[in-house]
């Protein structure tokens, strides 16, 4: 079992360290020099005001050494959580990334979590009754297959556009102040429920198809049968194959986790919600760089932690896992 | 010479979840087979005999030892030569119906034959070839070609992949338990196509687990355990005059029509289901006391020290034969370590004696 | 009697229309008995013994009784068959090593079982640890994981857990076909050994191996094409067959000494015939080396001597002579 974790440590170090490196190297892969950009946002007709400017401003962002220093730097901003300054919101980035980090979670946590209980506890079901098979089938296809982008753009053109239940865009209305108060909750929750109802049914869509076919494969199974055969109760056999089907299901939670991420950044950016997926978007339209690697790196460790929860979570489930770690296999 | 010479193959599996134990499954094993003989391996579950066959196809490669044919070592041959080997030595396995694509024609294995070896030749000459083969086969070619594979019965299936075998020049087939999964009526008709095809001159290696039919078909017998040849000879010398203990034991369990296994004395095993009150003492058991007693064949020295204490709970003196082939292998046999070479050299295989002229026994310490 | 099946058919449905797997068969299995029940694949042994006691989806109760201890046992109805299974009909099926969840503890599973069924785990724990000892298995088995047991391991755990509460009729559903020899008679044994000591009262022992039956069998049942063909105790059945069929099965099984130079061994030539739409009269007529103008009726299944009963006319004729030669010297007295 230490051996495993070990092992598994050591994976997510190694996976953390290339991501991060490469999300390094995003501001030297992109177009354009850093500094010119920055110093391009003012209007500085003085050739030696251009020049100080800019020795001030590479000192400040830390490009006036050598390449594997800038490395070196970066890292050690990495470890001391400072990520630099945002051009966009000239602020800290961990600042920023703060305050769009709430309006992520607040998308992310109820879609991935509803989705997949719903999904689960749907797709189950649907492989027992016909009826309901037959209705859970092509939605479920039609969500599953349906890209992040599409799905936010339709439910935004017919919930928001043409119907007015819900305000097409933005986190809150403009003309409230962030607070604790009703008025502002009500404005977010209103903001809230198209974007989380795109990233949900999309999720929704696999997670009930999968279920279903798992269930269906369960129930088909020997030890089903053998139940079955000795009059075991349609409970007991459903309970068996449910538990037995949401193994392979929390694996392919694991695998989902990334793309989820992915299609919430999309959705974000429809329904112009400010969470990090908004924020990404404004910082490569303004060419922060910082602020992207910020984001960049934020999701990074924010997925490593999930999956290592879920690989955690899998061992503790299945047993079979569990004790071939302990070596007691046959 | 013999066409097949299998010279002290030994297969040293990994295992465990992250390959950390190895499991030692074939321990030097030779024999060898000549044209026109049947040769059956015979063993248990868990024996290594489909390893072995296996590594005959170079489906697997052996751990040490070599395998030659025609004299020539084959375990280190180039793909490309091994293609050529193909030609000469074919296998036939357990399941048929697994070695047909179902979504295509059953004959569609001929056609992949003729795509690999005979690219040249014309129509006319390769149906006059298919129809020899099949007619080797006793198949009427209307009967089996344009059909899909569930529309064969299993024994119509088999004798189809013996075909495609006699399409190249097979000298050698390697049949693993190809009868095992078939009806009592048609399994006899497979066996006596070997034998009418052995008298061509085809060797053929039967892998089986099934003793009477093993010594049915076969001219020479080898019996597996544990991976290593327990007993082999001339098949009426192995199933007339058993010599080893295990040999013994294999043959008052095989059900016959005609004689009781009560009239064979009790199944090697103890614990309360022993019949006839002929219970045999775990130290009164020839088979395991050797198995414990002789340190150079179950080579224990090289145990992880866990494991083996693990070993000891598990297996502990009240187990039967029965019971003992339940402990997994590399509880029984592990070794720890990368060294390979060593867990071949820690547990030998044991010598083989003539006991009498062409019937070889394992030495008991 | 305790077992008494009359008459019965059951189908199963396939997109080409009904398979009439067991098509009106008519036998008893008396206390205490073991009965082989033999034939070539497809021939409706399974069906059989599977539909005495969980019919599938496709399959369907066409007709006929089954009584079990006198009273009519409704395999047709699924709901009221319920509470019979475990209790008075049970099985080890085919797939026995693999029968058992693999993610629950064996004991669990057990408990989880009998909770279902109404029987209070706690109470028969005593007992099923016993019978765990009985067929050799650690005491821990219990606490184990399927996964953590050799197949052969788990297909003894899933005969104990069959016949816990001692049902009265046993199925054991080619249980012996993958295994190796040693195991082979030891579960053989286990079978003799359960009925022995009154853990179940009729068993039906479903394989392809005449000669496995030959060790365990009190009784033979030879099916052919979903009709019964013979009858018999075994040890008439292996010496003294009187259907063709039978004949030449048993002709086809090689024997331990026997090489294909002494003594060449023959199949069956040709194969069964389609349940779908059976032919009429002798179902083994168009692969029998003795039919003759009378098989093109149906032979009736009859009891030619004590306890022997055979479906063919030929056996039919041969024993109607047989007969007729004492009698006719008595009349000429």
């Amino acid at each position: 079992m230490r051996r495993y974790f070990f092992k598994k440590i050591v994976t997510y170090i190694v996976t953390f360290f290339v991501a991060t490196t490469i999300d390094w190297a995003i501001p030297h892969l992109m177009p354009g020099n850093p500094v010119e950009i920055y110093l391009g946002r003012f209007n500085i007709s003085s050739n030696t005001q251009y020049l100080a400017l800019q020795k001030t401003i590479s000192e400040a962002f830390g490009v006036n050494v050598p390449l594997w220093r800038q490395y070196l730097d970066f890292w050690n901003g990495v470890l001391h959580w400072n990520f630099g300054v945002s051009f966009y919101a000239t602020a800290p980035v961990t600042h920023v990334i703060a305050q769009a980090v709430p309006y992520t979670l607040a998308l992310l946590i109820p879609a991935i979590v509803l989705s997949y209980v719903l999904g689960n506890r749907i797709g189950a079901m649907a492989a027992r009754r016909k009826v309901l098979d037959n209705v859970v089938l092509p939605i479920g296809y039609l969500f599953q297959a349906a890209p992040f982008a599409w799905l936010a753009l339709a439910l935004s053109y017919f919930l928001a556009v043409r119907l007015r239940w819900f305000p097409p865009s933005l986190g809150s209305d403009p003309g409230i102040g962030v607070g604790w108060n009703w008025a502002f909750i009500w404005s977010a929750i209103r903001h809230w429920f198209l974007p989380f109802l795109s990233v949900f049914l999309v999720s929704f869509g696999g997670w009930a198809i999968g279920m279903r076919n798992l269930v269906i494969y369960e129930l088909e199974t020997d030890y089903a049968r053998y139940l079955r055969s000795l009059g075991a109760s349609q409970r007991l056999v459903r309970r068996y194959a449910y538990r037995n089907a949401v193994l392979p299901q929390l694996s392919g939670l694991a695998l989902a986790l990334g793309v989820v991420v992915g299609g919430n950044i999309v959705t974000e950016v429809v329904f112009q919600y400010p969470g990090l997926g908004h924020l990404i978007f404004l910082a490569i339209s303004d060419e922060d760089f910082f602020l992207l690697q910020g984001i960049f790196l934020f999701i990074i460790i924010g997925v490593l932690v999930a999956n290592f929860i879920i690989d955690i979570a899998y061992v503790l489930i299945d047993p079979r896992t569990r004790l071939s770690m302990t070596g007691a296999t046959a | 010479m013999s066409m097949l010479e299998i010279d002290k193959v030994s297969k040293v599996y990994k295992t465990g979840t992250f390959g950390g134990d190895v499991m030692l499954a074939l321990r030097g094993v030779s024999f060898d087979i000549g044209q026109g003989e049947v040769v059956s391996l015979i063993g248990q579950s868990g024996s290594g005999k489909s390893t072995l066959g296996k590594i005959l196809l170079r489906l697997l490669e052996p751990s040490g030892g070599v395998v030659r044919f025609d004299g020539r070592d084959i375990t280190s041959w180039s793909k490309h030569q091994r293609r050529d080997y193909y030609r000469y030595v074919q296998g036939v396995f357990q399941d048929p119906f697994s070695s047909y694509n179902p979504l295509y024609k059953a004959d569609r294995v001929f056609e992949m034959v003729r795509g690999v070896y005979y690219p040249s030749s014309s129509r006319a000459e390769w149906e006059a070839k298919l129809e020899d083969a099949l007619e080797s086969v006793s198949l009427n070619p209307a009967d089996v070609l344009n059909k899909f594979p569930h529309q064969l019965s299993g024994g119509q299936q088999q004798r189809l992949l013996i075909a495609r075998a006699l399409l190249l020049e097979v000298k050698l087939l390697i049949a693993d338990e190809i009868i095992s999964m078939l009806d009592a009526s048609t399994r006899v008709d497979v066996l006596n196509l070997l034998v009418d095809l052995k008298k061509k001159g085809l060797g053929v290696l039967f892998i089986t687990h099934d003793l009477s039919l093993g010594n049915y078909i076969s001219d020479r017998t080898v019996i597996l355990r544990y991976g290593a040849t327990v007993e082999m000879g001339e098949t009426h010398k192995v199933f007339g005059n058993p010599q080893h203990p295990y040999t013994k034991s294999l043959l008052t369990a095989v059900p016959q029509l005609h004689k009781k296994w009560e009239s064979n004395g009790a199944l090697v095993t103890t614990g309360p289901l022993a019949r006839s009150g002929a219970t045999a003492q775990f130290e009164a058991d020839p088979i395991l006391a050797e198995a414990d007693a002789d340190p150079r064949r179950y080579s224990r020295s090289a145990i992880h020290p866990r494991q083996q204490a693990r070993a000891e709970a598990s297996d502990g003196p009240k187990l039967s034969l029965m019971d003992r082939r339940d402990v997994p292998w590399h509880q029984r046999f592990g070794v720890r370590g990368p060294d390979y070479a060593a867990v071949i050299a820690a547990n030998p295989p044991p010598v083989m004696v003539e006991c009498e002229p062409g019937h070889f026994v394992a030495q008991s310490a | 009697m305790s077992v008494k099946i009359d008459n019965l058919q059951i189908y199963y449905t396939t997109l080409r229309g009904e398979v009439k797997a067991v098509d009106g068969v008519t036998f008893s299995i008396g206390d205490g008995e073991i009965m082989g029940l033999a034939g070539e694949s497809g021939c409706g042994k399974s069906t059989l013994g599977n539909g005495l006691i969980y019919l599938e989806g496709r399959m369907r109760h066409a007709g006929g009784h089954v009584t079990l201890d006198g009273k009519e046992l409704p395999i047709g109805d699924a709901k009221a068959m319920e509470q019979h299974r475990l209790r008075s009909v049970s099985i080890i099926p085919q797939y026995a090593m693999s029968a058992l969840n693999p993610t629950r503890k064996i004991g669990r599973m057990t408990a989880d079982l009998l909770k279902s069924r109404g029987v209070d785990y706690k109470s028969v724990l005593e007992e099923f640890r016993r019978r765990v000892a009985l067929v050799g298995l650690p005491a821990d088995v219990l606490e184990r994981y399927p996964f953590e047991l050799s197949g052969g391991m788990r297909q003894r755990a899933t005969m104990v857990i069959s016949t816990l509460l001692n049902p009265s009729l046993l199925i054991g559903d080619e249980v012996t076909s993958a295994l190796d020899v040693s195991t082979q008679r030891a579960v053989g044994e286990m079978f003799m050994e359960f009925r022995d000591r009154g853990y179940v009262k009729s068993t039906i022992v479903i394989t392809h191996d005449l000669s496995i039956l030959a060790q365990i069998a009190d009784t033979i049942l030879i099916m052919y094409a979903g009709k019964l063909a013979e009858k018999a105790d075994a040890q008439t059945i292996v010496n003294n067959p009187l259907h063709p069929y039978t004949q030449q099965l048993l002709a086809s099984l090689p024997e331990v000494g026997l090489r294909y130079d002494e003594a060449p061994l023959v199949g069956i030539p040709g194969r069964p015939p389609s349940l779908l739409d059976p032919p009429k009269g002798c179902r083994f007529r168009d692969r029998c080396p003795v039919a003759f103008e009378q098989c093109t009726a149906e032979p009736p299944f009859v009891e030619l001597h004590p306890g022997h009963q055979v479906a063919c006319w030929k056996a039919i004729q041969d024993a109607q002579s047989f007969n007729e030669e004492p009698a006719a010297q008595g009349a000429g007295r």
